[in-house]
């Protein structure tokens, strides 16, 4: 059975003296999604609590009445109600609250019927009348707090909630009560020994008292460990954050630093080559080339070196005759020999030859500047790399000290954590020796405790004449507790495989998936997901809870994404719609980037509502652009 | 005669050597030869009195500069030269410093000398390279620098 809100109404309730929100579209069906943005302060949380209130009809106090009362402007009866429809009937719940004498009414308005039929009481189809309970009705006039709890260790609301959409917290209850009917038939019962009996029950009920402590001390002890161990792997996290940054740092600085012989390497290379360049003096410099150039034409000038040597000369001077034949006299021999010193000697002639043949060939061009400009750009670059590496803090003091901070806090708690499973140890060994070993009695141990009390149990109904009842009472608490046992395990394959099918439907393949149901949602391979994972695990959860229930509800929920970081907001958006066929938000102005704006469904309705300077004086608006651009005096404050 | 390289000299590019991470000069006859080249550009060296006395490092020219040395011995004869004042027309007074500069008995084909006044050049070239690049950087920073100075020299009046 469908279960939607069409219409809620206010009137002469905090800050709201006449109000009407219409859920409904032009079909008369509702909106598949209905924004109502409202500035903090101006109800959000009324709504919310009188939604819940109205729909369960909830007793209220004096002081909770009092609470709805208008401050801006006096009024002596307040009144709020909801228009609801199942696919048999249309109903208003109406509830009436006297501000005078703190009282509150129920009524109840089936318009088909005749008269208006307005009557007074609180009512609820035949169908619903069992379903609508508190616990369930929290889960869709939804308790964001509850988000959390679903994936925290140590809670126990992914399971609860599990129980109640599918009525087995009913047969708990159940469980309950066959123990206290036990307990009224043996009070029924005639007893023999008046004193004896009482005895017997002091100890029923010390034991009994005693188990549920120890019960308590269990929860406690792992509630304890769970949060040890949580602490430890974040502990671990850390570390191991801490030591994968140091492990880039390091491997960051080895690449420099081959960076930085590489360069170093080319620049000894250029150097080499530099001076192997230098060593020419003609390729070092082009006025030393033309130099070595008017030199050689010199020497081409002056005929140097001379073909003939001054040593033919002197040897001609000696000799009778010419090398013509004609006789040399002592005048012309003179001559001769002081002209012969105008030649040079073979070695001079030699040496020049050398020097012109070694000169002649002209030298390579090297471009010296071309190699000066490749030599400062890989200095630039290493000086850069020399810096970079200077600035790698391979050494950091901080880090290590925050190690070792972190190897001390981890052993603390891990000897805590040992102190926890002792204690939990002791709490519920079965273990004889253990108990012999450590002197454990039944004031500090749970099996022993349980089996003390089974035995006075017994010996009660002995006395009481009821131990044929109290044994066929434990058989049907064994029956009710197996056969919650079996429901909630198949119950809870059944809803990990639909969560997993809306994850992987809305976040796509290769992302997170719930692993178990062990009190708390487990997810798989990870310790934890990230914030907006988180929301999307729980939405995707609850949405499958509603599944397969007997009854399709409205979602109801206040800023869902309030406190989440904007990039995250998306994800939310994404998946929100498509859970619910109702949705009801209420959200303030900041939600409206990355949420509002994402959400994508082709029904969406968006009224915003808010105070006007003039006492009590609400304004309503049903328009998509003035829902985008709103901005509360408060939140305008706070921008300037 | 050998080929001498002052003290100071030698200490200047042994801190240039020293400040280098990448490179060094491979023989005292490089930071000879690149003193000399300086001196021999600026038509500029040291008195014979001044020229290094008691620093010797090599008698002979090393296999790096072999194929260079009438090169260097070239540059060496214009620069006296000019620095003589000697007109090109004067072919007694050029030939008489080629031959005085050169000897072809000598394993360096150089004359006792050519050597001397080589290692005169040297030490002036030094001592404008000093006053010239008198930070010491690296060495492939000083060889850049260097250049830059021979360029001033072409483009300034002589030292």
């Amino acid at each position: 059975m469908n279960l939607r809100i069409e219409r809620i109404q206010y009137q002469n309730i905090r800050e709201f003296q006449d109000l009407e929100l219409d859920f409904t579209a032009e079909s008369e069906d509702p909106h598949h999604i209905s924004l109502v943005q409202m500035p903090n302060g101006t109800g959000k949380t009324t709504t919310m609590n009188l939604i819940r209130a109205t729909l369960l009809g909830l007793e209220l106090s004096e002081d909770e009445v009092s609470s709805f009362s208008p401050n801006e402007f006096s009024a002596s009866i307040g009144k709020f109600e909801i228009d609801l429809r199942t696919p048999n009937e249309i109903f208003t719940l109406q509830l009436q609250l006297d501000y005078d004498i703190g009282e509150s009414e129920y009524r109840h308005i089936k318009p088909q019927e005749a008269r208006g039929g307005n009557r007074s009481g609180h009512y609820m189809p035949p169908q619903l009348r069992n379903i609508i309970e508190e616990s369930f009705v929290d889960l869709f006039v939804f308790n964001g707090e509850l988000t959390e709890d679903f994936l925290s260790r140590g809670k126990n609301e992914a399971e609860n909630a599990l129980k109640i959409v599918n009525f087995l917290n009913r047969i708990e209850i159940e469980r309950e009560r066959i123990e206290q009917v036990v307990s009224e038939r043996q009070e029924g019962q005639n007893v023999t020994t008046e004193q004896g009996y009482g005895n017997i029950k002091a100890r029923v009920e010390s034991s009994a008292e005693m188990l549920e402590r120890l019960k308590n001390q269990k929860r406690e002890e792992e509630n304890r460990i769970s949060d040890r161990e949580e602490r430890i792997s974040e502990i671990e996290d850390e570390r191991r954050k801490i030591l994968e940054e140091n492990e880039k740092k390091l491997e960051k600085y080895k690449q420099v630093r081959k960076e930085i012989e590489k360069l170093r390497s080319n620049l000894e290379g250029e150097v080499d080559s530099l001076l192997s360049q230098v060593r020419s003096p003609r390729r070092l410099s082009d006025t030393v080339d033309n130099d070595i150039q008017v030199l050689l034409h010199n020497m081409n000038i002056m005929k140097l070196p001379k073909s003939t040597s001054q040593e033919f000369f002197a040897e001609l001077a000696e000799s009778d005759k010419c090398i013509c034949g004609r006789s040399i006299s002592d005048t012309e021999r003179d001559v001769i020999s002081e002209r012969s010193e105008r030649f040079l000697s073979e070695k001079d002639i030699g040496v020049l030859n050398a020097m012109k043949d070694n000169l002649r060939a002209s030298p390579e061009d090297h471009d010296f500047d071309q190699q000066f400009s490749r030599i400062a750009q890989d200095r630039d670059m290493l000086h850069q790399k020399q810096q970079e590496l200077a600035a790698i803090d391979i050494e950091d003091e901080k880090l290590n000290e925050r190690l070792e901070e972190l190897a001390s806090k981890k052993t603390q708690r891990q000897n805590e954590l040992e102190e926890s499973e002792e204690m939990l140890e002791m709490l519920t060994t079965n273990d004889t020796a253990y108990h012999d070993r450590f002197g454990i009695d039944w004031q500090r141990n749970i099996p022993l405790c349980k089996a003390r009390l089974d035995k006075f149990e017994n010996r009660l109904r002995e006395a009481s004449g009821t131990v044929e009842f109290g044994k066929k009472a434990d058989l049907l608490e064994s029956i009710f507790a197996e056969f919650t046992k079996r429901c909630l395990d198949t119950l809870k394959r059944a809803q990990i495989k639909k969560t997993n099918q809306k994850l992987e439907q809305i976040l796509g393949l290769s992302k997170v998936q719930v692993e178990d149901i062990d009190d708390s949602i487990r997810i798989k391979g990870r310790d934890e997901a990230s914030e907006g994972q988180s929301l999307s695990i729980a939405y995707a959860y609850l949405a499958s809870l509603f599944e397969d229930s007997r009854v399709g509800v409205p979602f109801v929920i206040d800023s869902p994404v309030g406190s989440i970081d904007l990039t995250k907001r998306e994800q939310i958006a994404e998946v929100v719609p498509q859970l619910f066929d109702q949705l009801i938000i209420f959200v303030i102005s900041s939600e409206r980037e990355g949420f509002v704006s994402e959400l994508e469904s082709k029904d969406i309705q968006y009224t915003t509502v808010h105070k006007t300077g003039t006492a009590g004086e609400i304004r309503k608006n049903n328009s998509r652009s003035y829902f985008m651009e709103f901005q509360s005096e408060e939140e305008e404050d706070v921008r300037v | 005669m050998p080929f001498k390289l002052s003290s100071e000299a030698r200490n200047y590019f042994q801190e240039i050597e020293e400040n280098s991470t990448h490179g060094s000069f491979d023989t005292l006859w490089d930071q000879y030869y690149l003193s000399a080249m300086v001196g021999i550009k600026a038509r500029s060296r040291v008195p014979d009195q001044e020229s290094p006395s008691n620093d010797p490092f090599i008698e002979t020219v090393i296999q790096d500069y072999e194929e260079y040395r009438y090169e260097l011995y070239s540059a060496l004869i214009v620069a006296e030269i000019e620095r003589e004042g000697i007109p090109w027309e004067a072919e007694d007074d050029v030939r008489n410093i080629m031959l005085d500069i050169l000897d072809s008995s000598s394993q360096t084909r150089l004359s006792e000398e050519g050597a001397n006044t080589l290692n005169c050049y040297a030490e002036k070239g030094f001592r404008i390279i000093r006053n010239e690049i008198p930070m010491r950087p690296e060495i492939d920073e000083f060889l850049e620098e260097y250049h830059q100075v021979l360029t001033n020299i072409d483009e300034s009046t002589p030292y």
